[in-house]
């Protein structure tokens, strides 16, 4: 009876000259050089022509502040201040402006950098900045405070602490996190997938708009007509306190300074609109007890009211933003602000 | 279970590695079992349906000799044919007081594909060009094989049979052939057609009114060869695979851009679909019109329409893929009546122009191809001649222009070469490199577009 097994079809004897063993080996070989060009690139000036190599947290503006954080504290040798916060801080402080003057009055030279993220809450830059201690170990992160940062439910930036970047920073092991964290080829790669899906294209090119290599971003001329003032309302100035997890994530913020860092919270600059009921409410009802927090804490809170009064309606972007004119002032007296307090960077 | 999916890699690594191990008897029972497993993954149903196709077919293939028992073999495959194609078509909520979702669930996948082969089956047993199977098993494999199951390539089942009798051998070159195969049939789905029906607007085909002539122009192009590659690709993947199992499957694409007249189109554009088609309708039908004494234009006229229209109705049972069938057999009318009698010389400029021209007459016609109605495709021809210059929508030029090259180098390839494997012709050093550079290719493109991994001739 015939067997049913046979060695009669399977012929195949590689040798090693064989094109197609020479083909999987070539493709091994270039491996190598293919990460070493990815680390030149992105290590050089020529990583300025590409785009930012990306940390995988779905949002390109994310992406080129961490790459030019690198970069930056790679050639500085370190970090002095970082300021953190959400659209506010993005569009409103100009680090270099800020060291400009403080060099001009000082004499000694500041390194900065602004990495604050549309839409970051208190909670996601908790996390961000703890990962940034770790990473880039700057001397003090200024934080420029909204109501709405302390309210998670208005809007957040979840993406920050969903990413294989920050998790592996923050002791979640995974292979992908640490490619993010030790591979410029794998996070081009990363980059270059991004790409490839359409839409991501225009958002790619939306979201690092005006972007500068200090990581402002400056807002563009009047947003007119301003869209109405909806997360400062009396109601929500109110009752913000009444949910006790909003002073948590508070104190959870200021927990940072155990991890050798200064911190000061800037109160972020708000057109003092006379004709709102906002006031009365943001003075009695949430500025008090966010103040009590932070002395609780030793931490110094720079209020802005009195600089934002004097900045022109015109150099307003709205209500909440500086347009580039204003967001020079603003710079300027942080800047000053920091010459007074000249001991954060010793 | 598709194709491009971890999951088949994985069947197809089981079935290839316990296939080496049998003898052939074996190997085809374990093919066997490995094609109804893989079409049961798909759907049990379906599985059913073709068990039932290929016992009824099997025995009337033994009695097809007779010319009743071939009419009710054909007449029963050809009127299940019909009947699913036009029940699960737009015109099937008319026919069946069933719900539209449940009709577009009537057609099995493949269904089209195997059911032609059954067909042609029969009656090449009648004429005597080939004997009945004998053997069940081989003869349920020739229906069900599961490289060319859901998308053909539609084979001769009394080539196919003989084949699946001879015994088998895969050494290094038909492992090369088969891998590289493969490899271009990836290049080309997941790199070309992939990619480029990614940037397909979504309703360019449905609602054609909202864009410029333009738009239409190079989305028509985009369709064209995303449709192209998509298929070329399944076929070369299909062809790799069974290679690697040392049977050999047809070739389906030709250089189909690089035709110089329309008959010469459809030697190279879906010829296994294609020739089966000229052999059991196009070449019947002339030979019965000229055997009756009728007027000899019937016999240039009507061949062709027929043909073409079945054709069109094989792709799908509604007026614009039948509109977009009878123009090109209206073509072929045309180039047959107008064909010059005298053999010109040979001249380059005139190659090309023809090329150009076969090109762009076989791409406008693709319009009730892709479109949903049609009066759908009837807004979408003339729009795209109200010559509107401006463009409405985000065309990324650089990829386009980069799909076309790639596409065309490879067909240059294939065409200097004559063979779909020309990567066998290059040097040791350049299949070296070619190969590692395809593996580069693939991992840089292999992912983002999430869910688009089936084949568009999956959906015949």
């Amino acid at each position: 009876m015939p067997s049913i097994f046979s060695r009669n079809t399977f012929q195949i004897k590689l040798s090693k000259s064989s094109p197609l063993v020479r083909g999987i080996l070539y493709f091994f070989l270039t491996i190598p050089l293919v990460l070493l060009g990815a680390e030149i690139v992105a290590r050089s000036p020529l990583g300025n022509l590409l785009p930012a190599p990306s940390v995988n947290a779905d949002s390109f503006l994310f992406d080129a502040k961490i790459y030019a954080l690198e970069g930056q504290v790679r050639r500085d040798g370190g970090l002095d201040c970082l300021f953190l916060g959400s659209s506010v801080a993005n569009v409103d402080i100009d680090p270099e402006i800020v060291e400009r003057v403080y060099l001009e009055q000082t004499g000694e030279p500041i390194h900065c950098y602004n990495l604050g993220l549309p839409a970051m809450t208190i909670e996601n830059a908790a996390a961000l900045a703890d990962v940034a201690i770790t990473r880039f170990h700057p001397k003090v992160i200024l934080y420029t405070i909204l109501s709405r940062d302390i309210d998670h439910t208005v809007a957040s930036a979840d993406f920050i602490e969903k990413s294989g970047w920050l998790k592996f920073n923050r002791g979640k092991s995974s292979l992908h996190g640490w490619l993010v964290n030790h591979s410029y080829a794998w996070r081009y790669f990363l980059t270059w997938r991004y790409w490839l899906v359409t839409p991501n294209r225009a958002k790619m090119d939306s979201e690092t708009t005006w972007l500068t290599s200090k990581g402002f971003q400056p807002a563009q001329g009047i947003n007119d007509p301003y869209p109405k003032n909806q997360t400062m309302t009396p109601e929500r100035l109110t009752q913000l306190w009444d949910d006790p997890g909003h002073a948590q994530v508070v104190k959870d913020f200021l927990a940072l300074q155990k991890k050798d860092v200064k911190l000061i919270f800037i109160e972020g600059p708000v057109y003092r609109d006379p004709n709102t009921d906002t006031w009365p409410a943001y003075e009695t009802s949430y500025l008090p007890p966010l103040q009590r927090l932070l002395e609780t804490g030793g931490v110094p809170f720079w209020r802005t009211d009195a600089i934002a009064v004097q900045i022109p309606k015109p150099h307003w972007y709205d209500w909440l933003h500086l347009n580039s004119q204003g967001a020079v002032t603003f710079s300027q007296w942080l800047g000053e602000q920091l010459v007074e307090n000249a001991w954060l960077f010793k | 279970m598709q194709i491009l999916s971890l999951p088949f890699l994985l069947f197809a690594a089981v079935t290839l590695a316990v296939y080496y191990l049998l003898a052939r008897r074996a190997q085809n029972i374990w093919l066997l079992l490995a094609s109804y497993f893989f079409y049961t993954a798909i759907s049990w149903q379906y599985a059913l349906v073709l068990l039932a196709v290929t016992l009824v077919n099997f025995w009337i293939g033994r009695k097809a000799a007779s010319r009743g028992w071939l009419a009710l073999g054909v007449g029963l495959n050809l009127s299940s044919f019909v009947a699913l194609k036009l029940l699960s078509g737009p015109y099937g909520p008319r026919l069946l007081p069933i719900p539209p979702d449940a009709l577009g669930l009537l057609l099995p996948v493949g269904f089209s594909f195997y059911i032609l082969q059954a067909i042609s089956y029969l009656i090449d047993i009648h004429n005597r060009q080939a004997d009945a199977a004998d053997d069940l098993v081989d003869f349920a494999l020739t229906l069900s094989y599961f490289p060319k199951m859901l998308a053909g390539p539609i084979e001769r089942p009394a080539r196919f049979l003989s084949d699946l009798r001879a015994d088998r051998r895969v050494d290094g070159t038909a492992l090369a052939r088969g891998l590289g195969l493969i490899l271009v049939g990836l290049l080309r789905k997941i790199i070309l057609a992939d990619r480029l029906t990614s940037f397909l607007p979504p309703t360019i085909f449905s609602d054609p009114a909202a864009f410029s002539s333009l738009d239409k122009l190079i989305w028509l192009l985009v369709f064209t060869f995303g449709l192209y590659n998509d298929f070329a690709g399944y076929t070369s993947i299909v062809r790799g695979l069974s290679a690697l199992m040392g049977i050999e499957l047809s070739p389906n694409f030709r250089q189909p851009f690089f035709a110089n007249s329309l008959s010469d189109f459809w030697t190279r554009w879906h010829i296994s679909l294609s020739f089966w088609l000229r052999d059991y309708i196009f070449f019947p039908a002339r030979r019965w019109l000229m055997q009756r004494r009728w007027p000899r234009l019937l016999a240039i006229i009507v061949p062709p329409l027929v043909t073409m229209l079945a054709s069109g109705f094989w792709h799908g049972a509604y007026a614009s893929v039948m509109l977009w069938g009878g123009l090109h057999g209206t073509y072929l009318v045309l180039e047959q009546l107008f064909k010059s009698k005298a053999p010109r010389p040979s001249n380059r400029i005139r190659s090309t122009l023809s090329v150009l021209a076969v090109f762009g007459i076989t791409t406008l016609t693709l319009i009730p191809f892709a479109a949903s109605s049609l009066r759908a495709a009837l807004e979408y021809f003339t729009g795209l001649f109200a010559f509107t210059a401006q463009i409405t929508t985000t065309i990324p030029l650089p990829d386009l222009l980069a799909a076309a090259s790639l596409t065309l180098w490879l067909d240059w390839q294939e065409s200097r070469h004559a063979t779909d494997a020309f990567f066998l012709k290059w040097t040791p050093g350049a299949q070296a490199w070619g190969f590692a550079l395809a593996l580069w290719l693939l991992i840089l493109f292999l992912g983002p577009q999430a869910g688009v991994v089936t084949f568009v001739y999956q959906g015949f």
